[in-house]
């Protein structure tokens, strides 16, 4: 028999803001996020825009340092200290005890660390002659090795999520899943069957990303993914507009509480909303092309449906994948149609992408957090920036400005790189206006 | 009736075999895999070790130079092993074609180092950019060199879960993709995930396995750095010294190991041969400091009595262990300890052997190869030994020296590494 799965807590790191309350506020305003970048001199890039985490401060007593032994410690990198600050929020806002932690898993859409090119560059230089040959078997003796290994070992994927282990005392089943931009909608959804299957009665799911850094955005704009109209970031990100013209990078990290339901009762925990159904597939096509028939969105979505016994008719809303690239905004709009047949006019579909650029390996949760807030708030968030339709995007897109609708369930798609699909289905809990 | 799972092909791509007889062969037949980083050593290039793959040819995959340049070393080793499995699992494009949706792939990877060359060419343009031959380069100018010297595609190389996305494709599966990166464990959670897969009936046959390529230099200096790399600069062959007194690091490797995964019942519908039985499974973590292990092993205690009661009562214990211990002290000492609470909770006194000591560490697919010696032992009644074990750190009853032959009907892998992530499950000989 499957278990029920709540949602109860919840916590937030994004370019719209870093609590729940700052993130709606400003996606229910269509307020974006895609600023010029300032973490660094942008100078030399080909974009110089990204959604990046503005006034960010890690809370709680959060350590920031890494001491590996005696001689080497690193600062925690910015995707850690984003994951720590929402796996606070969420715990703080769901109230469990230590012993329920003990027992829990965790299940973290992560990305790796962004590479530090001015270190690399000084433990090179040395090495390097002008004939691009670097004598390698000397780098072993540089003075920068040291510091260069410890920053090498902590970008690693799983890090964030061994620290939270350490940090929260998790000793169950601790996953770090990398499945580009679908990342951490299939972290909630493997993390979803792990409750709905009785193999835990908490899990944490979620994720966390930074791929802004100046490497991250070179080999995106290499392969022609990105917007390029950075004379007004804000306005770059445009999900199905007819002069979209790429994504926006963003960062950030989202963590979910997901809760045996009868537990989350008995304890009375808020219930802001149930999981119910989890679908993933692969395209098998190409490793930088969606499918053009959307074959692998379609199936992954007609699967969460099936898991959840779902009627495509009782879909209220839609929160896209909606990247603002020509393609996926047009193989999803076809999904949409393919899997909604007649009803397909009548789903409100928008993309949060718009304002918060794409995190990826984060972007799923915080759309699973935006879709939440909708059903709990009763408003679709918009998709700003979308003016001039396009003819082959042709849904009803909450152009521009935020919508009341009255609606139980939501649908959350997320489409990665490599052709990983996955979606999400999300029922209204017991809370209304809890903002 | 829960479903059973059973295992109907691997493949392999090791430093001791391209493929899994050459790979089992050495096995048994105590070979090393370990040999010279540089092949010109002097006084100031000191010798190091590494465990790397040796004549793997990936155009064998049948792909194209042009894709293949698209692909990091991970996924291309991956995509030998996979061929392979395919292979032996009878996956052939008809079978694919009726599978498809039904297929799917987990893949265990690590991160793949940075290309030096790569970005060696790109210092050099951005001295270009530099007042003074001596500045230090800062991310303004590297940009601009890195804008028009890099590879332009060299981010398809580095995205991890490109290794699956490529598999997929080769295969032509359209089922669940996921793309693990749980450390030295990673493979562990990864036929964890495929299972669980198969039995909640989202797939009839899952690939799961793992992928590392850490003989670059700056994987390896990464390595010694951290001091878990040996530096022991002579015989190579003695280098990895798992559970010995006298071990001082694993040697880095890389390899890939992909076992195949289906359901019983598809199994017998297709008629293919069954290698052995997947038991149970059971994960946990350290919950302790991220790259050093807790002393008592906890995680890895957790992981491995949650397997072994999850087993059928009425089966026999596993005969034998097939240890992560790579000859690093503290982690070979926290998993000897996990060995005897999990174990001495059912008062059972288990065979142990560690290929690493014969593989080098191979990282993400050190449990994969594990799993894949295990189906074979299971298979032929033959256990690898364990090499360079003269001053064991605890009592077990450790293979050495030489491979023993004994009946196994059951056998236990375990993954636990970095991150505190540990991993085991038990295989069986396949009985109706």
């Amino acid at each position: 028999m499957k278990k029920r799965v709540a949602v109860t807590g919840m916590g937030i790191v994004s370019s719209v803001g870093c609590t729940i309350e700052k993130f709606w506020e400003s996606i229910a305003n269509g307020v974006s996020g895609v600023k010029s970048i300032s973490q660094y001199n942008a100078g030399g890039l080909p974009v110089k825009i990204a959604g990046e985490v503005k006034d960010f401060s890690c809370n709680g007593n959060c350590e920031k340092l890494y001491k590996f032994n005696e001689t080497l410690s690193i600062a925690y990198d910015r995707r850690t200290l984003f994951a720590i600050s929402a796996t606070e929020q969420a715990l703080k806002d769901a109230g469990l005890n230590e012993n329920l932690l003990a027992d829990a898993n965790l299940y973290l859409g992560a990305g790796e660390g962004q590479n530090c090119v001015e270190l690399i560059s000084k433990l090179l230089t040395p090495y390097i002659n002008n004939e691009n040959y670097c004598d390698e078997a000397k780098l072993f003796d540089s003075k920068y090795a040291g510091e260069f290994a410890i920053h090498d070992q902590m970008m690693e994927a799983t890090i964030p999520a061994s620290l939270i282990a350490k940090r929260y005392g998790i000793c169950g089943e601790v996953m770090t899943s990398l499945t580009a931009c679908a990342a951490s909608s299939q972290a909630i959804g493997e993390a979803m069957l792990r409750v709905q299957n009785g193999e835990c009665t908490v899990a944490l799911a979620g994720g966390t990303h930074t791929m802004t850094a100046a490497l991250d955005v070179i080999g995106f704009s290499k392969l022609s993914a990105l917007s390029k109209c950075f004379d007004k970031p804000e306005r770059a990100s445009r999900p199905f507009d007819l002069n979209r013209n790429g994504f926006v990078l963003g960062e950030g990290a989202g963590m979910l509480i997901l809760e045996e339901f009868e537990q989350a009762k008995k304890r009375g925990a808020t219930i802001y909303a149930e999981l119910i159904g989890y679908g993933a597939s692969s395209d098998a096509y190409r490793v930088t092309d969606m499918h053009p028939e959307a074959i692998g969105a379609v199936a992954a979505i007609e699967s969460a449906l099936n898991s959840a016994g779902i009627q495509p008719k009782e879909i209220g809303y839609v929160n896209a994948h909606g990247t603002s690239t020509l393609e996926n905004d047009r193989s999803e709009t076809k999904a949409l149609h393919k899997v909604f047949g007649k009803y397909a006019s009548e789903i409100p579909v928008s993309s949060i992408k718009s304002m918060t650029g794409h995190a990826v390996a984060a972007a799923g949760v915080m759309e699973m957090i935006a879709s939440i807030l909708a059903l709990s708030e009763q408003v679709l968030p918009p998709t700003i920036n979308l003016e001039t339709p396009d003819p082959e995007c042709d849904l009803d897109y909450v152009p521009n400005f935020a919508r009341a609708k009255n609606f139980d369930v939501a649908l959350s798609n997320s489409f990665g790189f490599g052709g990983q699909n996955v979606a999400l289905l999300v029922r209204k809990g017991e809370v209304n206006k809890f903002l | 009736m829960e479903k059973r799972i059973v295992i109907t092909g691997f493949g392999a791509v090791t430093p001791i075999g391209n493929d899994i007889e050459t790979f089992w062969q050495s096995l048994i037949e105590a070979r090393s895999g370990i040999g010279l980083m540089h092949a010109d050593t002097s006084d100031e290039i000191l010798p190091v070790f590494v465990a790397d793959v040796k004549n793997f040819d990936a155009s064998k995959t049948g792909l194209p130079s042009r894709k293949l340049k698209l692909m990091g070393r991970t996924a291309q080793l991956m995509l030998g092993a996979v061929a392979e499995a395919a292979r032996e699992a009878g996956l052939d494009c008809e079978t694919m074609e009726n599978l498809a949706e039904r297929c799917g792939i987990i893949v265990g990877v690590g991160m793949l180092n940075a290309d030096i060359t790569e970005f060696a060419k790109t210092i050099i343009a951005a001295r270009r950019f530099l007042a003074n031959e001596t500045d230090p380069i800062d991310v303004e100018n590297y940009s601009r060199a890195a804008n028009t010297e890099m590879f332009p595609l060299w981010l398809l190389r580095h995205i991890p879960n490109m290794v699956a996305a490529h598999s997929g494709i080769s295969l032509k599966s359209r089922g669940i993709s996921n793309t693990v990166m749980n450390g030295c464990a990673s493979a562990a959670f990864a036929v964890g995930e495929a299972a669980r897969i198969i039995k909640r009936g989202d797939a009839d046959v899952m690939l799961a396995g793992g992928v590392d390529a850490r003989t670059n230099t700056f994987a390896v200096l990464r390595y010694l750095e951290l001091g878990w790399q040996t530096k022991r600069t002579e015989d190579s062959a003695g280098a990895s010294k798992p559970f010995d007194h006298n071990a001082s690091g694993f040697v880095s490797g890389e390899a890939a190991g992909v076992i195949v995964l289906e359901s019983l019942e598809h199994a017998e519908k297709r008629g293919v041969r069954i290698y052995a039985e997947i038991g149970s499974c059971g994960f946990g973590n350290d919950a302790f400091d991220v790259l050093h292990p807790e002393p008592e092993g906890r995680g890895l205690t957790r992981a491995i009595s949650k397997c072994l009661s999850a087993e059928d009562k009425k089966l026999p214990m596993p005969e034998v262990v097939f240890s992560s211990a790579s000859g690093v002290p503290e982690y070979d000492s926290a998993a000897a300890q996990a060995l005897k609470n999990s174990f001495g909770e059912f008062n059972f006194n288990p065979t142990v052997t560690a290929t690493r000591s014969m593989l080098g560490h191979t990282h993400a697919a050190s449990f994969a190869l594990d799993a894949i010696a295990a189906v074979k032992s299971l298979n032929e009644n033959i256990i690898p030994p364990t090499l360079n074990l003269s001053n064991p750190i605890a009592d077990f009853d450790f293979v050495t020296e030489t491979s023993r032959e004994m009946p196994i009907s059951s056998a236990l892998v375990t993954g636990y590494g970095i991150g505190g992530h540990a991993g085991a499950v038990t295989l069986r000989r396949f009985e109706q």
